[in-house]
């Protein structure tokens, strides 16, 4: 059973002990969700990255107004720190909210919603694309550091972004972040065929069938995971035997804490379904710890203008 | 007779990917594969605090290495968002400073303060933003954008961009509230935006930036607490140093609050005779085939379809070119009236980083140059840039930095724990 876990907590006192605390536990995922902190995820997930050895990180990012190239950068970066365990949720949640802090009339109309955050996921991938995988050489000898014709501008024009490439930065480990999508966010049908994680909010069984008949109609790999409120004052006992009710019909369950103060609460959930840290050995990506041969979004060759 | 102590200097690290030498990263004491590593960054910063650094600096780019769509095969490229890797020795170290290169002319107001609030946050009040404006030409590719502004309006937008930043900065944490809400209507920006981040430790980051011009000497004196500069003689160092203070004074700043940083490239041995020979063994990895892709890289065109051997082609070169023309003509001119090969041109151009001498000898000779340049004057300390990394940082942290604690002129111990407090600024 998958086990994500959306980090709480506003500050460094806080955050700095839950992360390395959930990696030791052995939970696969653990999620900086954009919206509920204070913190910028990108900062964030850089500062936990010496703190996380093994679970995956995820980071959520506005996807109408944040520019490509600055995304694809960082998340490359980031996913050579972790050593290619990082994830990426792009979102249109709380986007209207957002809108007025990067220019006052930046609303992005409701038609244009989904296809423009569908059209940044494209940008964003088009520049990884820009590097092939073994592009790098580093040969002190000969002098060679990368191989020219592995390396290329990609011209990439959408409907609302428009990269020329080439990234002055390599392609990520894993050639793409994990994409992973919460179906509360109006684009995740529109995601689905390259979402290797899809969070169900409201797990009933009707709607756990509905989104997985949704993702194989897609064409979509995605693992999906059933979204669990840890409060406080939880019953381990009953959540335990909540999910494991459920854990026939989803791939994982992704534990969000009510508070700082329910951390005790998912960690003693977590050793309840039988998780525990990785028996040594190398940390593995994370697409492999979700059980993928790759990202999906890598597995589909791309047309370039 | 009470001796006052001498005037102390500052010491920051300008880390640039693998080294200052485009062919540092061939040397026998870089690493080039281990700047893809977590724990190269952990290392870093542990060195710099060692060396009792004020900072370590990252500079950046947002355009692509590539000269007309072909990327350099020889040069250390790619470069790694310098935020992350700054946020990781954040993470790692306690005291060390740490510098972000970010334009204003391709990003966003109210992103950047978030990006840097968390920092700040995260490090203990330990942030400093180099302020720069993009001025490469491939960089609008990348954002859906033809054309850079021009100069002048770059400028304008920096200023009001720093300005809406500083704003942001102090609202953030206001009581209660999730920030203080900033109505901005003006000529770049019209937002309504609060920082919604905890109070930043430092206030807000230490500002630095490199400012040469006279709308960039001017910019630097009304906003910045450390400048970056070129420094090749004593004397061009004291001669910007004066002027900077002069022109902060005018601002009604008080002097002292900017700290001039030259730029310090080094090369160190046992003796004179041996630095000498090092420098010239780095430069010479530099072949002639690097040095033609960099050239291109600088002037906008892919020079490897052309012979190496044959004079240099200006016709062909400025017809290729992406690069506005009147840029480009200047670069060759030396090489086009000196009737060198394309080859030879380019060997001159590039073996050697711009704007900076070389000290090549012994950490004490060094270590002496340092406090002299202090003592008169000619700077508030400096931007060391390191050949290659991580071998001749190294050296200097641990052969020239006990001779400057000796001398009384480095810190032994941390003082403060913010970057701003390392820079002697109390607010």
């Amino acid at each position: 059973m998958l086990i994500s876990v959306a980090l709480p907590g506003q500050s460094p006192e806080t955050c700095g002990p839950f992360a390395p605390d959930l990696d030791r536990a052995g939970v696969d995922m653990i999620v900086l969700d954009g919206l509920a902190h204070s913190l910028d995820p990108i900062i964030l997930a850089s500062w936990l990255a010496p703190r996380v050895k093994r679970a995956g990180l995820v980071l959520a990012f506005p996807a109408l107004y944040a520019a490509p190239f600055h995304v694809a950068r960082a998340l490359s970066a980031i996913d050579f720190m972790l050593d290619g365990r990082a994830g990426w949720r792009p979102t249109t949640l709380g986007h209207a909210d957002q809108a007025a802090t990067v220019g006052t009339d930046a609303l992005t109309p409701d038609a244009d919603v989904v296809p423009k955050a569908m059209d940044f996921i494209a940008a964003t991938e088009a520049l990884w694309d820009t590097w092939d995988a073994d592009a790098l050489i580093i040969d002190q000898e000969s002098g060679l550091y990368l191989d020219a014709d592995r390396v290329r501008r990609i011209h990439y024009e959408g409907p609302y972004f428009k990269v020329m490439g080439p990234l002055n930065a390599a392609r990520p480990p894993q050639g793409y972040p994990v994409l992973v999508q919460s179906d509360a966010d109006p684009m995740w049908e529109a995601a689905a065929k390259t979402t290797d994680v899809l969070i169900v909010t409201a797990p009933t069984p009707d709607l756990i069938a509905s989104r997985k008949a949704h993702v194989a109609r897609a064409g979509g790999q995605a693992r999906l995971l059933a979204q669990v409120a840890v409060e406080a004052t939880a019953s381990v006992a009953e959540l335990t035997g909540k999910i494991q009710a459920l854990s026939g019909d989803v791939d994982g369950v992704h534990l969000v804490p009510a508070t700082g103060e329910a951390m005790g609460r998912v960690l003693e959930l977590i050793a309840a379904l039988g998780k525990s840290a990785g028996e040594g050995g190398a940390a593995r990506r994370l697409y492999a710890r979700l059980g993928l041969s790759a990202p999906a979004a890598t597995l589909i060759k791309k047309a370039y203008a | 007779m009470a001796t006052t102590p001498p005037k102390q200097l500052h010491l920051w690290a300008f880390l640039q990917g693998i080294g200052h030498y485009p062919a540092g990263w061939r040397y026998k004491g870089a690493t080039p594969k281990a700047v893809f590593d977590i724990d190269y960054y952990a290392a870093i910063g542990r060195l710099c605090e060692r060396g009792r650094f004020d900072a370590i600096v990252f500079g950046d780019q947002l355009n692509g290495r590539d000269a007309a769509g072909r990327t350099p095969a020889r040069l250390a490229i790619p470069t790694l968002d310098p935020f992350t890797l700054l946020a990781v020795i954040a993470s790692t170290t306690s005291r060390i400073g740490l510098v972000a290169t970010v334009s204003t002319t391709y990003n966003e107001p109210l992103a950047l303060a978030e990006r840097f609030a968390a920092l700040d946050v995260l490090s203990g009040g330990r942030s400093g933003w180099n302020i720069v404006t993009s001025a490469h030409p491939a960089t609008p590719w990348n954002f859906g954008e033809q054309l850079l502004p021009d100069k002048a309006l770059r400028y304008q937008r920096a200023e009001e961009f720093v300005q809406l930043a500083c704003e942001m900065w102090a609202g953030a944490g206001a009581e209660g509230q999730g920030g203080a809400l900033i109505d901005h209507d003006a000529r770049f920006f019209q937002l309504k935006a609060a920082l919604n981040t905890p109070k930043l430790p430092q206030g807000r980051p230490a500002l630095v930036q490199a400012g040469q011009s006279g709308d960039g000497r001017d910019f630097a004196a009304r906003t910045a607490e450390a400048i970056f500069c070129p420094a090749s003689t004593l004397e061009a160092g004291k001669a910007f140093r004066d002027d900077i203070r002069a022109r902060t004074a005018g601002f009604g700043r008080d002097p002292d609050g900017v700290k001039i940083m030259p730029g310090l490239s080094f090369v160190l041995a046992d003796t004179e005779a041996a630095a000498i020979a090092k420098d010239e063994e780095l430069l010479g990895l530099a072949s002639m085939e690097l040095c033609i892709e960099y050239l291109g890289e600088s002037t906008g065109v892919n020079l490897t379809f052309m012979k190496p051997d044959a004079p240099i082609q200006l016709d062909a070169i400025l017809e290729a070119t992406e690069f506005p023309v009147d840029a480009v003509a200047p670069v060759f001119k030396p090489g086009v009236e000196a009737g060198l090969t394309l080859g030879e041109f380019a060997l001159r151009y590039a073996a050697k980083p711009r704007g900076h001498q070389t000290f090549r000898g012994t950490p004490q000779q060094l270590a002496d140059q340092m406090a002299h340049w202090i003592e008169v004057g000619g700077c508030d300390g400096f931007t060391l840039q390191p050949a290659y990394m991580p071998g001749e940082l190294e050296l200097f942290v641990d052969q020239v930095v006990p001779l400057l604690q000796q001398k009384g002129v480095l810190r032994r111990e941390y003082e403060d724990t913010t970057l701003r407090g390392h820079l002697g600024i109390r607010t």
